[in-house]
């Protein structure tokens, strides 16, 4: 076991109990953390088992086990920058409209 | 008839003087100004000048703006007709008496003003933002199917049944091509009419960049994708 993988697998557990963390307080629905906990689960468990992901990836099409790690982490990462942009769109609209209260209230 | 002329404006010490000025010198006596979070005299112009005034705390954009102002007039004024009329000293005040028409004549909801149904009118605009608006045209007739001839002109007439049911999703310039989308999901009747723009130095320094049709265009499709 290399220190990268002591790394990835300590860093694993802190992204699952950060999660685990937002479904306590409201922040995130079980689906969500559900989600979450399984990506984090096979990020770490994936060197572990490097033949099983090996065939899991062939069987979709990609050779090797990296490149499909590459392959989902660049999904993964599009998938929260498009959240994230819908998140700010939402806040933005949240502000302008306080904005436009504000105004109206305060109005001459 | 009760007609508001409402005025979002940024940064507009040095023009709004003059506008409102020209505006009431043709009749136009009901101005709101919605001060758009300004950093100059803009407000206390408006204020001097004794006309309606709405201060955005924070700038929020020309379609926030008008949201407020319109917003504004359904809750304290209860227009019959709505003006939208840059505070930059681009639009002609003569202009407003051919916009109304149509819906005067109950003949449309909301009126357009285009620059390019006058040929004199057209050839007063620069060639680059000419050839960008033709094709921002071109792009809203894909989109939406109607056949306008000028986008983002800020001169425009709404009827009392169409203003107080307008919600902007967007707070910039993107409202003037989501506008065009409400008209035509809300089978509003619509026209255009022929308007002058002037174009001066600082009108073409301060008003919209050449770039930020990349922008509107981005901005619009996204809100295709989501909506």
């Amino acid at each position: 076991m290399n220190i990268v993988y002591v790394a990835l697998f300590c860093f694993g557990l802190f992204a699952i109990s950060r999660a685990y963390l937002g479904y306590k307080s409201h922040h995130m629905i079980l689906a969500e953390l559900l989600f979450w906990v399984g990506v984090w689960l096979a990020i770490i468990f994936s060197p572990l088992f490097p033949e099983i992901s090996t065939i899991v990836t062939y069987r979709i099409g990609i050779s090797r086990g990296v490149d499909a790690a590459f392959f989902l982490a660049f999904i993964l990462l599009f998938y929260l920058v498009f959240r994230l942009y819908i998140k700010i769109d939402a806040l933005d609209k949240d502000v302008t409209r306080l904005v436009i209260e504000s105004a109206k209230k305060h109005s001459q | 008839m009760m007609i508001y002329i409402l005025i979002p404006a940024y940064n507009e010490a040095v023009s709004l003087g003059g506008v409102i000025h020209d505006l009431r010198r043709h009749g136009w006596n009901h101005i709101l100004v919605v001060n758009d979070g300004s950093e100059d005299a803009t407000a206390q112009i408006a204020k001097t000048h004794g006309v309606s005034l709405i201060t955005l705390p924070l700038r929020r954009g020309q379609g926030a703006a008008i949201q407020a102002g319109l917003e504004y007039i359904v809750e304290y004024y209860n227009a019959d007709i709505v003006v939208t009329f840059d505070g930059d000293g681009q639009h002609s005040a003569r202009d407003i008496t051919r916009l109304i028409h149509p819906i005067v004549r109950h003949e449309a909801d909301i009126v357009l003003g285009s620059r390019f149904l006058r040929k004199e009118s057209a050839r007063e605009v620069p060639l680059t933002r000419t050839c960008l608006l033709k094709v921002a045209v071109w792009f809203t007739r894909l989109m939406t199917g109607l056949s306008v001839t000028d986008t983002h002109n800020g001169l425009r007439a709404f009827s009392r049944v169409v203003y107080p049911t307008i919600v902007f999703g967007h707070r910039d310039m993107v409202h003037a091509s989501e506008l065009l989308d409400i008209l035509k999901n809300m089978h509003w009747r619509w026209c255009e009419v022929p308007v002058t723009i002037r174009y001066t130095d600082r009108t073409l320094h301060k008003g919209q960049k050449n770039t930020d049709a990349f922008h509107i265009v981005f901005r619009y499709i996204i809100m295709k994708l989501l909506s």
